[in-house]
């Protein structure tokens, strides 16, 4: 018995290989760990002290693998000679991401028929979006924040605060509704000073400003932004160029 | 008495359980032959934790409250001529003779269910020989034949015959760069869903996340199994502490759903744990109570690549152990609820439990990891870790699509309607988690 690394395309693994197996015992329990079939099998076969050795046969004997492998195993790399066959279908999907339809896709409606979801559970504590309060409450918050955004300025300079981010600065390039985001919610677009937004204006595939820079637009909510002349920017820009130059 | 016993199921369960029972038995004072140590009168950890874990017989000697399954020899046989062969009763240790080939069908349906009967009276003998069971400790993994087809089936059986008693997993969540087998994604997904309404509380170590551990912090530039479930050992053994070791600030079994757990189907906590620290770098690292609480944040810590800035927490544990005082942990509880990247979901409950374990941990001798006189193991309920759910069923899906490999499944009479039906409850499981994290007032705000 010797422990062997067994490597394909969608499997690595290590795995005790008795050497009294037989060839065609040898194949078939590595097809269960690679799912490459054993007559589209290449095997190369790599020893800790010998050449290493490549086998590629249409039929696996039952002659046991000691009669030929003669030094240590280290490790077999399983190559699937069958361009089209599942697992070398399956490999070049998952690595190389070629785009799936096959999504498994749960219905709304089915979601919600499952008596033990979440959601039901939310529902029947009446918690969440199901608490009579909440939807007062998301009507309140939006009123604050088309309120503030009445008394921005566009395209003005602006500084926003955000929770997790140190003070940013920019231009406030966009107020409005952004579809795709929400159906209600009012969004500031900004264009920052340096490269510390998400986007470039740009929201699933939609342009609301610029575009600019990559990732010096970004949306925030109203009420972290705030706009005046006065917000220079944060960095000194001469200040920069000068050293540079130096 | 509050026992507990463990059921360690499949190749990685098995090995899992070696490491643990070899790290239980150090810190207990315990020799391989199951008798104490020289100069000691009693195990340490006190009466009433101790037998948590350990039966003592007649003759003074500890043995496990465990059971091993598998359904090939090897692994097992290697237990019954190892180290501690003498530690375990021979019928604890149950193999079968033929594999499960990596196929859940055949740990559940076929080859595994010719085993039950064996196993569940061997659990009855030692459930018998508890005054107050308190649960069980699965050890398995969601990848491989055994682990998961014959541990769910086992899940199942275990409610029926023990009703409501705790059952906690510590499952191991399939990793491409040390994958199994091709088969992964659908052993995956039909254990979970089998087990969803049975275990109360499930761990997933994603073995990738221990590999780069392993790598990074360990320094061991190709990390072996053993490697891998050392540090899953000792991350095993944090969580069992205050259950093992007398006047710890206390956490059940049961406690664990309580505090981590706001819905049955949401019982998959993320695990991290600090210092992981190679010998060679303990010495530079200060590892104060407020440091190694912070580490618990990092990426590098935890035992599932996930992303937990991108979601909310319902709930936390910290579980330290070793020196310790409630005035540090304190401070850095409040330091880390101040933290603007830990996000809480607003409309249930939330809060942080502490575990005080005043037993520090233990290095075995050939594991990688430096002694150190503290440590924590956070378990954190968070949405984020749904991308483990997500990774997974899109492999299931890519796989299922073209129909690959079923026949393996339907040869072993399962019927091909448990696919569709498992990769609904998981699509509905991920489902769940958005609507956990969704509804709050504040919600996302910057895109």
């Amino acid at each position: 018995m010797v422990q062997v690394k067994i490597v394909s395309d969608l499997c690595s693994t290590t795995r005790d290989i008795p050497l009294q197996w037989s060839w065609e015992q040898l194949t078939s329990k590595l097809y269960e760990y690679t799912g490459v079939t054993p007559q589209d099998m290449k095997l190369t076969f790599i020893f800790s002290d010998g050449p290493s050795m490549e086998i590629c046969r249409a039929s696996w004997s039952s002659e046991k693998l000691s009669e030929t492998i003669k030094f240590t195993l280290e490790s077999i790399e399983v190559i699937d000679n069958n361009e089209n066959s599942v697992a070398n279908r399956l490999a070049q999907e998952l690595n190389g991401g070629t785009k799936d339809d096959a999504t498994f896709e749960l219905s709304e409606e089915a979601y919600e028929q499952r008596t033990n979801s979440v959601l039901n559970w939310k529902k029947r504590l009446q918690v969440g979006k199901f608490d009579p309060e909440y939807v007062s409450n998301v009507e309140r918050e939006r009123r604050v924040q088309a309120l503030h955004a009445e008394q921005l300025a566009m395209n003005e300079r602006c500084s926003v605060i955000t929770t997790n981010c140190p003070e940013r600065r920019g231009w406030l390039r966009f107020i409005g509704i952004v579809p795709q985001i929400n159906e209600n919610d009012i969004w500031c677009g900004i264009e920052f000073d340096e490269p510390v937004g998400k986007n470039d204006g740009t929201f699933a595939g939609q342009t609301y400003f610029g575009p600019t820079r990559p990732n010096y637009g970004g949306f925030v909510k109203p009420t972290g932004v705030k706009t005046s002349p006065d917000l220079v920017p944060l960095f000194d820009e001469d200040e920069f160029l000068s050293s540079d130059e130096i | 008495m509050r026992e507990v016993i463990s059921v360690n199921v499949g190749q990685a369960g098995c090995q899992i359980g070696n490491a643990c029972w070899e790290l239980y038995s150090l810190e207990h004072g315990i020799r391989p032959d199951g008798y104490l140590q020289e100069g000691l009168s009693k195990p340490k950890g006190g009466e009433e934790g101790f037998s948590t874990f350990f039966n003592e017989t007649g003759s003074g000697k500890f043995v496990p409250r465990a059971v091993y399954v598998d359904l090939e020899p090897n692994v097992i046989d290697e237990v019954r001529t190892g180290p501690y062969k003498e530690l375990f009763h021979p019928e604890q240790l149950i193999s079968g003779k033929e594999d499960a080939a990596n196929n859940y069908a055949r740990g559940h349906y076929t080859v595994g269910r010719e085993l039950l009967d064996d196993i569940l009276d061997r659990i009855r003998k030692i459930s018998d020989q508890c005054d107050g069971l308190q649960g069980f400790l699965f050890t398995h993994s969601l990848g491989g034949g055994t682990g998961s087809g014959l541990g769910s089936l086992l899940l199942e059986q275990l409610s029926i015959d023990y009703g409501k008693k705790s059952k906690l997993e510590f499952a191991v969540y399939p990793a491409p760069q040390v994958s199994t087998s091709v088969v992964e994604p659908y052993n995956t997904v039909l254990t979970t869903h089998t087990t969803l309404e049975h275990a109360d509380c499930t761990f997933m170590v994603d073995n990738e996340a221990i590999y780069d551990m392993c790598k990074k912090n360990l320094d061991i530039s190709r990390p072996s199994f053993a490697n891998l479930n050392n540090l899953i050992a000792q991350v095993v053994s944090s969580v069992t502490a205050s259950l093992r070791f007398d006047g710890s600030l206390n956490v059940d079994l049961n406690e664990f759903q309580t505090n981590l757990v706001p819905y049955p189907r949401i019982h998959f906590p993320l695990v991290s744990y600090a210092p992981i620290l190679s010998k060679s770098k303990a010495h530079h690292e200060s590892n104060s109570v407020s440091e190694i609480t912070n580490a618990c944040f990092e990426p590098g810590n935890q035992m599932v690549k996930c992303d937990p800035r991108a979601g909310k927490y319902m709930a936390t544990c910290l579980l330290y152990r070793g020196d310790v005082v409630t005035r540090d942990v304190q401070t850095a509880v409040a330091q880390v609820k101040n933290k603007r990247t830990v996000q809480l979901v607003d409309w249930c409950p939330t809060g942080f439990k502490i575990g005080i374990c005043y037993e520090p941990p233990t290095a075995t001798p050939q594991s990688q990891l430096s002694s150190v006189n503290r440590a924590v193991c956070m378990l954190s309920n968070t949405t984020a870790i749904a991308d483990a759910w997500k990774r997974i069923d899109r492999k299931f899906d890519l796989m299922y699509a073209k129909r690959a490999f079923v026949h393996w499944y339907v040869g072993e009479g399962m019927e091909e309607g448990e696919f569709t039906e498992a990769r609904e409850d998981l699509a509905a499981l991920e489902r769940d988690y958005i609507e956990v994290g969704a509804d709050s007032y504040a919600d996302e705000e910057e895109f």
